[in-house]
């Protein structure tokens, strides 16, 4: 008889037999088409991983929000996304070659005053929603790491 | 993104919405809603199938229901879908713009009881 070493352990399962990664680049200078064409494809393979639907909202928020902000204002040649759902949620990497930016540093949403920027309130909302942020920078690069 | 129906009645616009007020989604549509909303009257907006926002589709929101306060006049929301909700709690926008969960709560509130 063969044993499954996998079958009393969930951790070691998912080690065995990890999610797919998902990575696609793009070219943000091409405008806002490049959130859907690297969006998507995260959430088809977080769907088909077995994230509920309100991962997979929080997922299509943050990618939006921070894609947009590189499309919008990093100046940024190269944007790429690194994504896999694991057993604490859904991973996200975001890395572009635009101007320094930390979205960790963004201000808190705030309602005073005049409508906040773009990229301001956007921001904050991935902060809010993210269970996990983090920011390097590191080889001339923005890295951003989420988990949703 | 749509605006699926439009009613001007005499007391107030009602404007429903569907689809993802994503970027590309409030694209598509902000001009004429702004141009619709934007009569002097109270605006009551249907969010019931609307099943996805963001900023720049909070930022539509709040850019017309600021330019309805200098006239006098207020914009409502109608009841946004559960995770909508939970966006729009997480912007504060509750702060700016009172959202209900039924169309008589709003009228109500628009005729100020």
């Amino acid at each position: 008889m063969v044993r499954d070493p996998t079958s009393r352990d969930p951790s070691r399962a998912q080690r065995a037999h990890p999610n797919p990664t998902v990575e696609r680049t793009d070219d943000p200078r091409t405008g806002i088409g490049v959130v859907d064409r690297l969006s998507l494809p995260v959430l088809t393979q977080f769907a088909r991983s077995g994230a509920s639907d309100e991962a997979l909202y929080s997922t299509r928020l943050v990618l939006e929000e921070l894609l947009m902000n590189v499309v919008r204002h990093s100046g940024a040649t190269r944007v790429r996304v690194r994504a896999q759902w694991r057993t604490n949620g859904g991973w996200l990497q975001i890395e572009d070659d635009g101007v320094p930016f930390d979205p960790t540093e963004a201000p808190p949403i705030s309602i005073e005053g005049s409508i906040p920027p773009v990229g301001g309130r956007g921001i904050a909302l991935v902060r809010r929603t993210a269970l996990h942020l983090s920011y390097e920078r590191t080889n001339d690069a923005n890295r951003v790491v989420v988990i949703v | 993104m749509k605006i699926i129906h439009l009613e001007k009645g005499p007391d107030e616009t009602r404007v429903a919405l569907e689809g993802s007020l994503d970027a590309q989604g409030t694209g598509e549509i902000e001009t004429r809603f702004y141009a619709n909303i934007s009569h002097g009257q109270n605006a009551l907006v249907d969010l019931s199938a609307v099943d996805f926002i963001a900023s720049l589709g909070i930022r539509m929101l709040v850019t017309a229901a600021r330019d309805l306060a200098r006239r006098g006049t207020k914009l409502v929301l109608v009841r946004p879908q559960p995770l909508v909700a939970r966006t729009l709690d997480d912007a504060a926008l509750d702060q700016i713009i009172p959202w209900f969960e039924s169309e008589a709560d709003a009228r109500l509130y628009l005729a100020g009881e």
